[in-house]
């Protein structure tokens, strides 16, 4: 009887649990950013979005998501899949890698872009979900974690909504990770 | 020498994929809405997830959001395997969360909602209710895939009128499907048949 190895076998097995976000974060593969302050209402929309540019080569998990209500009054928010931006958007200049210890500094392929005062509403693509966003709050419920995966070409886009005459502000930040598709 | 042998060793790395996440990126994963529902008065409104009978898959719940548009809250009651007469619409914003595969995997769960309808359900089981603030979404807690519903069963959000006011809503709901082992199935109709 090997006294020793009956006594190795007792110890339960020790491992540290990443979250499969917190390992891309690690690969350089997380980048997270937000959008300008965003102006809509009276007939003029908003949006803001990730862009999957075509042959970027990478798959994009969309991983979360906040949007802050800087007004009194509560506005809805509508996700939208693979549709085309509506109207032509400015590229965030405010995104940065997960991991900054890496050098050099990962960057994205995909773009995080936004643009307000816009007429346009999103015709194609799939509305995927939508969200109410309390007045002078910022949501950041996260909930489809690392479930929406789009392909080169691909977006994901919250769409502001006039709501009606009153003019609305708000910022959208997001967090996600690319993969080498194979 | 026993000392040597019982010293810690040094703790491994994994990582934690989630099931839901895992799911998704096999295809298995879909996310679908309702359309506006309204409801208020007599009428109420339901939601929910039907997995045909014959589907050969068993439905994993995973989210449901309920969104309240209105100005006064509502309660949300949730049913398991409830009736419910009246016809219902088959959602068409129902997509998988994974776009990157070609030709998209198709659900065999479907999504039905109704509005203002005077019907409420019969049968079935109220597991639980919610309470959905106004002008807010709510949204639950990733189940995990511990609601698991069979062929033949359902998962349904009714949303009951609290009152005289008009009160408009709309329904997420998240979910993945998995083949039933043929076994098991056999097993599962042999059940049935009894």
């Amino acid at each position: 009887m090997n006294l020793a190895l009956f006594e190795h076998l007792k110890q339960p097995l020790e491992v540290i649990d990443i979250t499969y976000s917190v390992q891309q974060t690690f690969l350089g593969n997380y980048f997270f950013g937000q959008t300008d302050l965003l102006t809509f209402g009276g007939g003029y929309n908003a949006w803001g979005g990730l862009i999957n540019p075509v042959g970027s080569g990478v798959d994009m998990f969309w991983n979360v998501y906040t949007i802050s209500n800087f007004s009194s009054r509560p506005f809805t928010i509508e996700a939208w899949l693979n549709s085309t931006p509506p109207g032509k958007g400015i590229v965030s200049i405010n995104v940065a890698s997960a991991n900054q210890a890496i050098i050099p500094l990962p960057r994205p392929i995909v773009e995080l872009q936004y643009a307000d005062c816009g007429l346009q509403s999103p015709t194609d693509g799939i509305y995927s979900f939508l969200r109410r966003v309390e007045p002078n709050s910022t949501l950041t419920r996260h909930d489809f974690q690392g479930l929406i995966i789009i392909p080169p070409g691909g977006s994901a886009i919250l769409f502001l909504r006039s709501p009606g005459q009153e003019t609305l502000r708000s910022r959208i930040a997001f967090g996600w990770w690319e993969q080498k598709r194979s | 020498m026993l000392g040597v042998f019982c010293k810690k060793k040094q703790p491994t790395y994994v990582v934690d994929i989630t099931n839901p996440t895992w799911q998704s990126i096999l295809g298995n994963y879909f996310i679908s809405q309702t359309d506006e529902l309204t409801f208020g008065g007599a009428y109420n409104a339901w939601g929910g997830l039907i997995n045909p009978t014959g589907s050969q898959v068993n439905m994993f719940f995973d989210i449901f959001t309920i969104t309240n548009f209105s100005g006064q809250p509502f309660t949300a009651e949730i049913w398991i395997n409830p009736f419910l007469p009246g016809k219902g619409t088959i959602s068409s914003y129902t997509h998988p969360a994974n776009l990157t595969i070609t030709p998209p995997p198709k659900p065999k769960v479907m999504l039905i909602y109704d509005s203002q309808v005077l019907v409420s359900p019969k049968d079935g089981v109220n597991v639980f209710d919610r309470i959905v603030p106004q002008n807010s979404t709510l949204i639950s807690d990733s189940s995990k895939g511990g609601i698991i519903i069979p062929p033949g069963g359902s998962f349904v959000i009714f949303l009951r009128s609290p009152g005289p006011l008009n009160i408009t809503g709309r329904v997420v709901l998240t979910w993945w499907e998995e083949k039933i082992r043929k076994k098991n199935f056999l097993l599962f109709k042999k059940r049935q048949l009894r």
